[in-house]
């Protein structure tokens, strides 16, 4: 029994030592990368989703590719786009009080999150 | 307003897009596409007018989100068939039934401009439901099956997209007056 716990606890050392998982440190250094710009397009009636996850202090810049005008409005209405026709952008700057949740005021039932801190 | 007037408001309605005018002797079916471009754009304008009186006789913030939704996305689609139309050198043409969808819309509206409170919201709602039924049913089987030129045609299978989710969008407003 000893034996085992010990050999178990030699591989995990020698697992990190060749290049096991990424620490938590390096975690937390992943969170402090440069700021981007996340492009949510607006296509038949949908938010579609960003690649990468937004963090504060990035910006997200919405499109509309549909004919039907369309908003990016928080639901508890702390920010807006302008009525954005097709073609058009509008571009918010992600803080640490952004509210992520948001839908289009002309088509509520096109809903979406920011999903910031990965709460979805 | 009982139940029985609205249904019979609604069936009136209907009837402007699927009777035959028998004194010019043609359906819906028999128009072309610029007659077709000129239906649409009068259904879209007389949506916009409810819209309008929507705005200004409801106090109902559902009515005015869905009015200012149908103010922006008829807009959006008439704007876009007039663009088409200037890129093809073309002009709608008016025709028996864009006179009739007038000729009923403004009686329409001068009835509905005698409404206030719940009751015009009421009428308001199921007038979208049956108006929207009723156009999206013309579009999709009397219009687009005949459209001949494809970006004609696109541009209507674009628009009864938008205005089948206006149809439930409606749909869910009606339920929610009840």
């Amino acid at each position: 029994m000893y034996n085992r716990m010990l050999a178990n606890i030699l591989a995990a050392l020698l697992f990190w030592a060749v290049g096991g998982p990424v620490p938590p440190t390096a975690t937390a250094s992943s969170a402090d990368r440069e700021p981007l710009n996340h492009i949510i397009e607006i296509y038949k009636f949908k938010f579609k989703a960003p690649e990468l996850p937004i963090k504060p202090g990035d910006t997200v810049t919405w499109i509309n590719r549909d004919l039907a005008p369309h908003t990016a409005t928080a639901k508890d209405k702390s920010w807006t786009s302008p009525r954005l026709r097709q073609g058009e952008e509008w571009t918010l700057v992600i803080t640490e009080s952004t509210f992520d949740k948001y839908f289009c005021k002309y088509h509520p039932a096109m809903k979406a999150s920011l999903a910031l801190g990965g709460s979805g | 307003m009982n139940i029985k007037t609205l249904a019979g408001a609604a069936a009136l309605l209907a009837a402007a897009f699927t009777t035959t005018v028998s004194a010019a002797d043609r359906a819906p079916s028999d128009l072309n596409d610029l007659e077709i471009a000129h239906v649409a754009y009068t259904a879209d304008n007389i949506d916009i007018r409810y819209a309008h009186l929507a705005l200004a006789i409801s106090t109902n913030p559902k009515i005015h989100d869905f009015a200012n939704t149908m103010i922006s996305d008829h807009t959006a689609v008439n704007t876009a068939a007039l663009d088409l139309l200037a890129k093809l050198g073309a002009s709608a043409q008016d025709n028996f039934l864009s006179q009739k969808l007038n000729k009923d819309g403004e009686a329409l509206i001068k009835r509905m401009s005698r409404m206030s409170g719940r009751k015009f919201d009421r009428f308001y709602a199921k007038n979208e439901l049956g108006y929207h039924k009723a156009v999206n049913d013309l579009v999709e089987n009397a219009f687009i099956p005949n459209i001949e030129n494809t970006e004609v045609k696109a541009l209507f299978e674009l628009g009864l997209s938008i205005f089948k989710r206006h149809e439930k969008h409606a749909e869910n407003m009606v339920a929610s007056l009840k």
